[in-house]
């Protein structure tokens, strides 16, 4: 049976009158890509804090790799490469003197240390910018120079918050095959990101956060499966009555239809030929159309149903 | 040793800028040492003029004055004519040019003194009345003895001979130029340098490790948080000590017998306890700022108002009481305190007062280090 490598139970932690984590409970398999998903404030990132002994917390345990973590458990932090939401580098040191720096604090073998620097430049393909300081830098590359900061010690546990903010298609591209690769390579990986496609592509397990609280765990299949929506169907209808519009709510399995700009989506919520249904109706009552098109739901669709379409500005 | 490595790497990233002053710094103190010096060499000098003299007067007064001008000046031929005097006032061949008309002693024995002789000067020259004023102090003379009956010939005679005592003039006080030696203006502009180099330096270093992201990932690493901090303070430590020696033994090559003496020991320990002084300063001041430009002009405003303030560029003579007493709440006040008291030192029997300003310097390092660590705290406590 694969180890746990993180157990949090009943989590609280307090801002004053905020309570950014609600009795959080999450686990974390060994060899997983987890993704902790979340809207602004939902807390993620004060989560990683507390997973990594960087906030104390008002109640609960967390347990990495077996022991409870402490901010002196330099035995555990040695396992652990962290990748933060924003870019965290010496402005001073070129990309390589970054890099040595970093893994030096976890390993103090010189020669296992320019090794250990060494492929985390080749595995984040900075080859031709070992000597370039940050500031010239492209965002994609500091981003990446973030990257292999993180995981140039080889860690076992690897955190990444939101690593692929503000960066273009190919380099994004490149970092999620690179944490891919690590994955495959035996590191277990908590992967927090507001890019639905980026966590569907790379997470095998994901936990939705809401208002501090862990509002649904578990596979993308799992999450999708827990979600009313089974179905969306788009027609290209140029005119539609409102009692037509009645009509189609009432097919079986439609719960929810909207008619907006000569497009209408009915979402269904199960059930088989669901497209034929509501063809069939359209044949008989001559309605008209044009471009149709059915899809399962994403994992967008889950994390807006289960957190709600209002907007989230609060400060995390 | 990664954060002292880092810790050095990020320090020579700023060295330019240290530099600079270090450089402004040893030429300012170089050229004040040398130039108040030289002031001191030169306190006074007799001047002797060329006068241009033409004497029509064939009485006793008018020939007394030229034998009088002609005993301190160089006594020369009056140009033929206007045109040649105007020549020779431009190359500055004559100062001045006097006419004694021929009726001059008939009209000063008349009791008549003004308009009596007819003098050419550069407009404005201060030559002018420095001979003016020779020739008024004679004629004044003269007049005296006239006017107590004593006849023109002996009055005279007696004139000449009084304008020729001197009168021996001896400094109760001798002046700073004289008193003070060349090192003591080299370690008088320490405070302001070892701010700037130390807010700079320090405070940059400090700033660059202080970064939110930056701090994280430090602690999130398996380096134990007192390693970071030990080397980190260790780098504190070694640039405080490197620029004490710095300055030390540029000391020593420039002012080698003033530092081989008890005031050089002295002044030495003193620059030493405010470099720690400086040190916390820098923490302190890491404390409020939030960027690299504003530590910079952070280093300009403490460096220059704990300066001026504290009496380093200003002599404290100067300041109002007032200012003297707020002085005294900043460290630099002490350490000129100290300063001013070393150069009255002749042996290390004779140090009482001295000891109680460098220990006054080091509370005041003690302050700044410990509200710095207070307001660190609490930065990190609301974060």
């Amino acid at each position: 049976m694969a180890e746990q490598i993180i157990e949090i139970e009943n989590l609280v932690k307090r801002y004053k009158e905020l309570v950014a984590l609600d009795h959080l409970n999450l686990t974390v398999t060994e060899g997983e890509v987890f993704g902790l998903l979340g809207p602004n404030g939902s807390g993620k990132t004060t989560a990683i804090s507390c997973i990594l002994a960087l906030l104390q917390f008002d109640k609960g345990s967390v347990r990495v790799l077996g022991k409870e973590m402490q901010p002196d458990s330099y035995d555990i932090k040695r396992q652990i490469g962290v990748v933060l939401q924003n870019v965290a580098v010496f402005e001073e040191l070129t990309v390589q003197e970054n890099i040595d720096y970093f893994c030096g604090l976890y390993i103090t073998d010189k020669k296992e240390r320019k090794q250990c620097v060494e492929d985390a430049i080749v595995f984040s393909g900075l080859e031709d910018f070992r000597r370039f300081y940050p500031k010239k830098l492209s965002g994609g590359l500091l981003r990446r120079l973030n990257i292999a900061c993180g995981i140039a010690h080889k860690p076992r546990l690897i955190i990444l918050d939101e690593p692929t903010v503000a960066v273009d298609p190919q380099s994004r591209n490149r970092i999620l095959e690179g944490i891919q690769k690590l994955n495959q390579e035996g590191a277990t990986i908590i992967y927090t990101s507001h890019y639905m496609e980026e966590v569907e592509q790379i997470c095998t397990r994901i936990a939705i956060l809401d208002k501090g609280r862990c509002v649904a765990m578990g596979t993308k299949e799992e999450l999708k499966a827990m979600i009313k929506t089974g179905e969306k169907i788009h027609l290209e209808i140029w005119e539609l009555k409102p009692e037509q519009l009645e009509e189609i709510r009432s097919l079986r399995h439609v719960y929810q239809v909207d008619y907006r700009e000569g497009m209408l989506e009915i979402r269904c919520s199960g059930g088989k030929h669901n497209l034929v249904h509501i063809l069939d109706y359209l044949a008989r009552r001559e309605i008209s159309f044009g471009r149709v098109y059915s899809e399962l739901p994403t994992l967008n669709d889950v994390f807006l149903e289960i957190t709600g379409k209002e907007l989230r500005d609060s400060a995390e | 040793m990664q954060v002292f490595k880092v810790f050095c790497k990020v320090l020579s990233k700023h060295k330019s800028s240290i530099l600079i002053y270090i450089v402004i710094y040893l030429m300012i103190s170089l050229i004040m040492s040398r130039s108040i010096q030289q002031t001191g060499e030169l306190k006074f000098t007799k001047v002797s003029l060329k006068i241009a003299v033409e004497n029509q007067d064939q009485g006793e007064v008018g020939k007394g004055l030229v034998a009088f001008l002609e005993k301190n000046n160089k006594i020369k031929e009056v140009p033929a004519d206007q045109e040649a005097i105007k020549d020779a006032m431009y190359y500055q061949e004559i100062d001045y040019v006097l006419v004694v008309p021929g009726n001059f002693t008939e009209q000063f024995l008349l009791g008549k003194t003004e308009g009596i002789l007819e003098g050419t000067a550069v407009p404005g020259s201060s030559t002018a009345s420095l001979i003016e004023n020779e020739i008024q102090q004679y004629l004044n003379t003269v007049n005296m003895y006239l006017k107590a009956g004593i006849d023109a010939d002996r009055a005279v005679t007696l004139s000449s001979e009084d304008m020729e005592q001197q009168a021996a003039v001896e400094f109760l006080e001798e002046s700073d130029a004289q008193s003070l030696p060349a090192g003591f203006y080299f370690f008088q502009y320490i405070p302001y340098v070892f701010l700037v180099i130390m807010i700079l330096g320090l405070g940059m270093v400090m700033n660059t490790f202080r970064d939110k992201e930056l701090a994280a990932r430090n602690k999130c690493s398996a380096m134990s948080f007192f390693q970071q901090n030990l080397q980190f303070i260790l780098g504190c430590i070694l640039f405080t000590l490197g620029v004490f020696l710095f300055f030390m033994i540029t000391a020593f090559c420039l002012y080698s017998d003033y530092m081989f003496s008890v005031k050089g020991l002295l002044s030495a320990v003193n620059a030493l306890a405010f470099s720690v002084c400086a040190a916390s300063v820098a923490w302190f001041c890491v404390q409020f700022v939030r960027s690299a430009p504003e530590l910079s002009m952070m280093s300009n405003v403490i460096s220059l108002s704990f300066s001026f303030l504290g009496g380093v560029f200003v002599p404290m003579d100067l300041m109002s009481d007032g200012v003297k007493q707020a002085s005294k709440f900043i460290p630099s006040y002490w350490y000129m305190i100290a300063n001013q008291e070393i150069q009255k030192v002749e042996s290390l029997a004779e140090t009482g007062g001295i000891y109680q300003s460098f220990l006054i310097v080091l509370l005041f390092a003690l302050a700044f280090f410990s509200v710095g660590l207070l307001v660190n705290r609490m930065k990190l406590r609301t974060a």
